[in-house]
């Protein structure tokens, strides 16, 4: 049945129902056919990497998309914590993003395997002192890829906060004068060790009146907060609109205020500032696991470094990243082309015995319920 | 195809092989095995997706963990530790509380609404309802960020008193107490108010306020006699729909509640999460199911008292 024929003969009225029916007929079967016969192959299946907001974004694995031609699953958690406990429930991923602190915990519950490092070509360019982090070598096994480091600190309105001759120092945290002003990080890693730092133990060795005691401090600042951040933005917004006057912020925050235009100011605190590495992590049950080693491999590259550097501020670490970025640039993050330089100037973020570790949760689990 | 004779009417106990007229003989006599069968799919899922799980949280609730072990010996410590914090027991009171602002401020809103388009509304009531659930359509995060918006520090109600020159610095009361909190619920769950006021008002007999007012009673006196009593069923319903589901709500309170804001649900999800402490999330779970129970049973007598000594 030609088609101008058919026009023909519906505009003339000269055609019957029967044979009418059969062109409609023919039209739908060749329409539900059609995906049938021309539909590409299912798109196969990419790694899984679970992780933080901001950091599931093509920028960051460049030649894993080479190679792949599609990105990898990205999944997002609120805190690395909760990441733990669901991949521990049954959720199945290849890749997640911790900082190094938590990686003994989640090896000794199982969740993780070693990575083949030999797979990584980008492995050798590695800063030398983040690849032997102390949480994330055992023996000669490498559990977890450094990717991004930076700093805890506090940032603060230039034109609000009165320092009142004062030394920048975490107490600008417990200002009772700027009460209903201040906010920290929904994260014990973050906020339960600067309040650490702020109370002057020995976090090498935390005794039962030490947890105590940052208890007790956290408790007494609870009063004194507007809320407390589980994303930047928010925090980024009310310092912005003045709403708060200072805030505990990663080194990210203060780059991208500044260059709104926001007086603000990255707090160069006197008891030292919160520093950390955090990275990636390989699950024991990946179902990709050549396409995971690909995917940390994409992450280390240099170029990945530079944007890492210039975009969020935070330090890389691949060491010839460094040079991809002008010093000015780098110094105005407050970075060097040296991380050893800010990571030993600080109180670097580290894991502690199992039983701290759960003393520290439960109190932060305890204090939300401090009215 | 089997024989009649296998099956003695008398004998109560029916043969193997006949197991299918067993039953059918068995849901003809009694009345009560036929209304079991025609629920039996609802019940099936009801125990499965409802009982047995809150039968695993009252059994997970006398467990200990201790890092990643649950030890299933049997203990009452969350118990305890919920009776020995005064700060728990201040929680869960502080959500009741802010649960029953909630819950009086979305049925006293909603009432008018309801009332308007049961009496006043003659054309298209489908339609005025489908307009009530129109905000509805998106979803609840975006609701709960629209009021972040509204009572935000430089936000719609700040930004225009400033501008009319009422104030000076921004209203600092709006955002982050329990007031943000009660706010944002109230409006995110007027649609279950709404609707069983607006059923219970359509379903009253016209003729019965035609009486009242022909023996002799105003319209303030007519409402108060004859509809409010009449409409209490869905007041009763509105109600429970809004405040049972909202003491345990803890994605608005994380929104826009700051530290003063929290709410037991929090303290819940904590325990779930990072705090890492199955079980005692679990005892307060178990624990605010039954003060939720307890307020509900006091509400419903309470309600019912009024209702009986009125007639």
């Amino acid at each position: 049945m030609d088609i101008d024929d058919t026009i023909k003969r519906i505009r003339n009225r000269d055609i019957s129902r029967r044979d009418l029916n059969k062109a409609l007929a023919s039209v739908g079967l060749a329409t539900v056919a059609m995906p049938l016969t021309s539909r590409r192959g299912l798109a196969e299946e990419q790694a899984i990497y679970y992780t933080w907001s901001g950091y599931d974004i093509p920028e960051l694995w460049p030649s894993y998309l080479e190679m792949h031609g599609e990105p990898p699953e990205t999944p997002i958690f609120g805190d690395a914590e909760e990441s733990f406990v669901k991949v521990r429930a049954g959720y199945v991923v290849d890749v997640m993003h911790p900082c190094s602190n938590n990686v003994p915990r989640w090896r000794h519950a199982g969740v993780l395997q070693a990575i083949d490092v030999s797979r990584l070509s980008n492995w050798g360019d590695v800063v030398p002192a983040l690849k032997t982090v102390k949480d994330g070598v055992f023996g000669d096994e490498h559990w977890f890829i450094p990717f991004e480091w930076g700093q805890t600190s506090v940032t603060y309105r230039t034109d609000l906060f009165d320092l009142a001759g004062e030394e920048e120092s975490w107490g600008m945290l417990w200002d009772e004068r700027y009460a209903g002003r201040l906010s920290i990080i929904d994260a014990a890693e973050d906020s339960w060790w600067c309040a650490a730092i702020y109370a002057g133990i020995d976090t090498d060795n935390l005794t039962d009146a030490d947890i105590q005691k940052v208890f007790d401090l956290l408790v007494q600042q609870q009063k004194l907060l507007l809320f407390r951040q589980s994303d930047m933005t928010t925090v980024e917004q009310a310092l912005a609109s003045g709403e708060l006057a200072a805030a505990m912020t990663w080194n990210s925050s203060p780059l991208t205020l500044t260059r709104e235009g926001v007086p603000v100011k990255f707090a160069n605190v006197k008891e030292g500032a919160l520093t950390w590495v955090c990275g990636m992590v390989l699950t024991a049950d990946a179902p990709h696991y050549d396409k995971a080693h690909d995917l940390l491999n994409a992450m280390i590259a240099p170029e990945v470094g530079k944007f890492i550097i210039e975009d969020y501020g935070y330090g890389h670490s691949n060491s010839k990243a460094f040079q991809l970025v002008s010093d000015d640039e780098l110094f105005a993050r407050g970075l060097t082309s040296d991380p050893m330089e800010i990571l030993g100037a600080g109180t670097f973020l580290q894991a502690q015995t199992e039983d701290i570790e759960q003393k520290i949760n439960r109190d932060w689990g305890e204090l939300i319920a401090m009215i | 195809m089997s024989e009649p004779t296998a099956v003695s009417t008398g004998s109560g106990v029916a043969p193997m092989g006949t197991p299918l007229r067993w039953w059918r003989r068995l849901i003809l006599r009694n009345e009560a095995v036929r209304g079991y069968t025609l629920l039996s799919p609802t019940l099936f899922l009801m125990t499965l997706a409802l009982g047995a799980p809150v039968f695993f949280l009252f059994l997970v609730s006398f467990f200990t963990q201790d890092l990643l072990e649950i030890s299933t010996d049997f203990s009452l410590e969350n118990y305890m530790s919920f009776l020995g914090k005064e700060n728990y027991q201040k929680l869960l009171w502080r959500s009741l509380k802010v649960s029953g602002f909630v819950t009086v401020l979305s049925v006293v809103l909603a009432y008018p609404m309801a009332y308007f388009i049961a009496f006043r509304v003659r054309k298209n009531k489908f339609a005025w309802l489908i307009l009530i659930t129109v905000p509805f359509w998106t979803s609840y995060l975006l609701r709960v960020f629209a009021w972040k918006i509204v009572l935000g520090h430089n936000g719609v109600i700040n930004s225009g008193l400033t501008e009319l020159g009422f104030i000076e610095e921004p209203l600092t009361f709006l955002l982050y107490n329990p007031f943000a909190v009660v706010l944002t619920l109230a409006h995110a769950w007027a649609a279950f108010a709404i609707m069983p006021i607006y059923v219970s008002l359509e379903k009253i007999d016209r003729s019965l306020l035609e009486a009242a007012r022909d023996l002799g009673d105003g319209p303030a006196m007519r409402f108060w006699r004859v509809t409010l009593p009449l409409s209490m069923a869905g007041v009763v319903a509105a109600s429970l729909l809004v405040f049972i589901p909202t003491v345990g709500d803890f994605v608005t309170p994380t929104m826009v509640g700051g530290p003063k804001g929290t709410l037991i649900g929090n303290l819940i999800q904590i325990q779930f999460g990072k705090a890492n402490n199955w079980p005692l999330g679990a005892a307060l779970s178990v624990i605010s199911l039954i003060a939720i129970t307890a307020v509900v049973c006091a509400f419903l007598w309470f309600t019912k008292r009024v209702r009986t000594q009125e007639l």
